[in-house]
């Protein structure tokens, strides 16, 4: 069981100097399951390169597994750039929030945006998908057991995001981005219980403390906070913003090192964690 | 008034090219800004505009030109800080088309895909809509809208600062195999096909410096010929045949490493490579880097 980041960058990716030890690439996380299968969460740019890795991996068709959290640009922009979606013999399973969840991701194909075959048609590219999730909290993706909440993006109620707990042999992993807590982590239910006695949890740390605002991200403090109330092995901090530098990110790493009682990373292209 | 001033803020097609290969040119998706007594000209928003937005000064003027809705062209505008600044002038010229550019920008910030709308951004922001072969005037410089041949409506730019001259070709496709563009009343295959290319000449005319889409090598062309984009020997034929100077290359390929970018341009005297980070100054028959 091998987890991979492939795109660790909030917002827009960003290919600038100063920040590419850590990678310019929107969000994308690799759960690997064998050679020609993959679970995958969010498919930001950082899906073209694991797309082009997965046709070195083996000579047959693949199977994609997609969860999404959102629909913002940051978590799908990678679906037309992949060379997967393409390929016929290709399966990919699409997961995520809204009814129109469909449309919303045909949007993106529109021949005013982006002139590509529309890999959603049948007979068009890889074997496309598309399910909103279920209204229980639990589906099961990848044949794992996957349970999904709806976590706070902004103060509005109608306003959320999608958190996901993958429970996989060896491999508890809690994945909650886009999020934005109203009186600290840890008073969000929803959010402790996803991450419960997790092995792994990635977490949203666009911002740095002095930049909270009302604005649908976390900071740093936020993952541990949540990290440490939940009792979980391991935090990864992911979604970096934009202007954040390497070295700016080498100091949250560093200020991370100094915490006691939690082991925690910041996330860069290339980071994997076997199990 | 200083010469007028060049810079490269994104010079990749597609899709932003964040890897070790693409470093050397820079990664951002188009973005060209040409600056001119404090006015600010601004070429595509693709990823590179957002990094100019955070180098203009607060209650800036700018005309942004763009020359078609593909993602890599309009990926960056919700990132345009200016666009946010309620002292800032903001407009934005394309080429008239069934769905404008406004609806579009507006699409892109739709709350399922973006946390703020259009209509949030709070600078003076208008939206100018001009037929092919019309001319602008945006500040100091005049530009002339040229149609080109890629899919749906796209077009190039000519612009005049003073005496001196700049032509954006891209992105654009030769006029050899495939009519991708489409515009009401357009004439038959043929006589479509020969506008358009002459329309490439007409923005090249005899200028100083010419920014050519070479996004293919002859090989890639030929397998992915209906894709919209030209090679640099179409580039060549362009700069030969309109007198044009310097040929800049640009909209790189994500999937060549730069390297192989600069190998096609040795050899070539008159062809330049567009890199990210660095100023030129537009002089004649060519840029010259700035000190």
């Amino acid at each position: 069981m091998q987890l991979t980041f492939w795109g660790v960058r909030g917002s827009v990716p960003t290919p600038e100097l100063e920040n590419s030890r850590y990678g310019g690439n929107t969000a994308c996380l690799e759960l690997r399951l064998t050679a020609g299968h993959s679970l995958v969460l969010d498919a930001g740019l950082g899906l073209r390169w694991l797309g082009l890795d997965m046709m070195g991996r083996q000579t047959g068709g693949n199977r994609l597994d997609i969860l999404l959290s959102n629909c913002h640009w940051d978590h799908i922009q990678g679906l037309p750039f992949t060379p997967q979606m393409y390929l016929p013999d290709n399966d990919v399973h699409i997961h995520g929030p809204g009814p129109d969840l469909l449309a919303t991701l045909r949007g993106q194909l529109r021949s005013d945006f982006c002139p590509v075959p529309n890999f959603f048609a049948e007979n068009v590219g890889a074997r496309v998908s598309v399910h909103p999730l279920p209204e229980e909290n639990w589906l099961t993706c990848a044949g794992l057991r996957v349970r999904w909440a709806a976590l706070p993006r902004t103060p509005e109620q109608h306003n959320w995001v999608v958190g996901y707990r993958v429970e996989a042999p060896g491999l508890t992993l809690a994945y909650l981005t886009d999020v934005h807590y109203t009186g600290g982590a840890a008073s969000c239910a929803a959010a402790v219980e996803l991450a419960r006695g997790a092995d792994v949890l990635v977490h949203d740390a666009q911002r740095l403390e002095r930049e909270v605002a009302l604005d649908g991200h976390s900071s740093y403090h936020d993952a541990l906070d949540l990290g440490r109330c939940a009792g979980v092995q391991e935090v990864i901090c992911t979604h970096h913003d934009p202007a954040r530098s390497d070295a700016e990110l080498d100091r949250v790493q560093s200020w991370l090192d100094s915490q006691t009682g939690l082991r925690a990373r910041v996330a860069y292209e290339g980071l994997q964690i076997t199990s | 008034m200083n010469p007028p001033r060049v810079r490269f803020w994104g010079v990749r097609g597609s899709f932003p090219a964040s890897r070790p290969g693409c470093r050397l040119l820079g990664g951002n998706t188009p973005c060209v800004q040409v600056e001119w007594g404090g006015h600010h000209l601004v070429i595509d928003a693709g990823t590179g505009v957002r990094k100019l937005g955070e180098q203009l000064p607060p209650g800036s003027r700018v005309d942004l030109m763009i020359s078609h809705a593909h993602w890599d062209h309009i990926q960056g505008f919700p990132f345009f800080r200016p666009a946010y600044d309620p002292q800032a002038q903001l407009r934005v010229h394309s080429l008239e088309r069934p769905v404008p550019i406004e609806s579009l920008l507006r699409d892109q910030q739709e709350a399922t895909y973006f946390p703020v709308p259009l209509e949030d951004m709070q600078s003076h922001l208008s939206f100018h809509q001009w037929s092919d072969g019309e001319e602008v005037e945006a500040g100091p410089f005049r530009v002339r809208l040229q149609r080109l041949n890629h899919p749906g409506v796209c077009s190039g730019f000519r612009v005049q600062a003073g005496d001196l001259s700049l032509a954006y070709v891209c992105d654009v496709a030769p006029s050899r195999d495939h009519l991708m563009a489409e515009w009401a009343g357009a004439p038959p295959r043929e006589a479509a096909l020969k506008l358009l290319y002459e329309n490439q000449l007409r923005l090249a005319d005899g200028a100083d410096v010419m920014i050519y889409d070479t996004f293919f090598t002859p090989e890639q062309y030929r397998e992915r010929s209906h894709w919209g984009h030209s090679t640099l020997e179409d580039g060549l034929e362009v700069q030969q045949q309109s007198l044009a100077g310097e040929l800049v290359m640009f909209h790189h390929n994500a999937e060549m490493d730069d390297e192989m970018q600069l190998a096609r341009a040795a050899g070539h005297s008159g062809v330049r490579v567009a890199a990210e980070n660095q100023w030129f100054e537009l002089a004649r028959r060519g840029l010259r880097a700035c000190s």
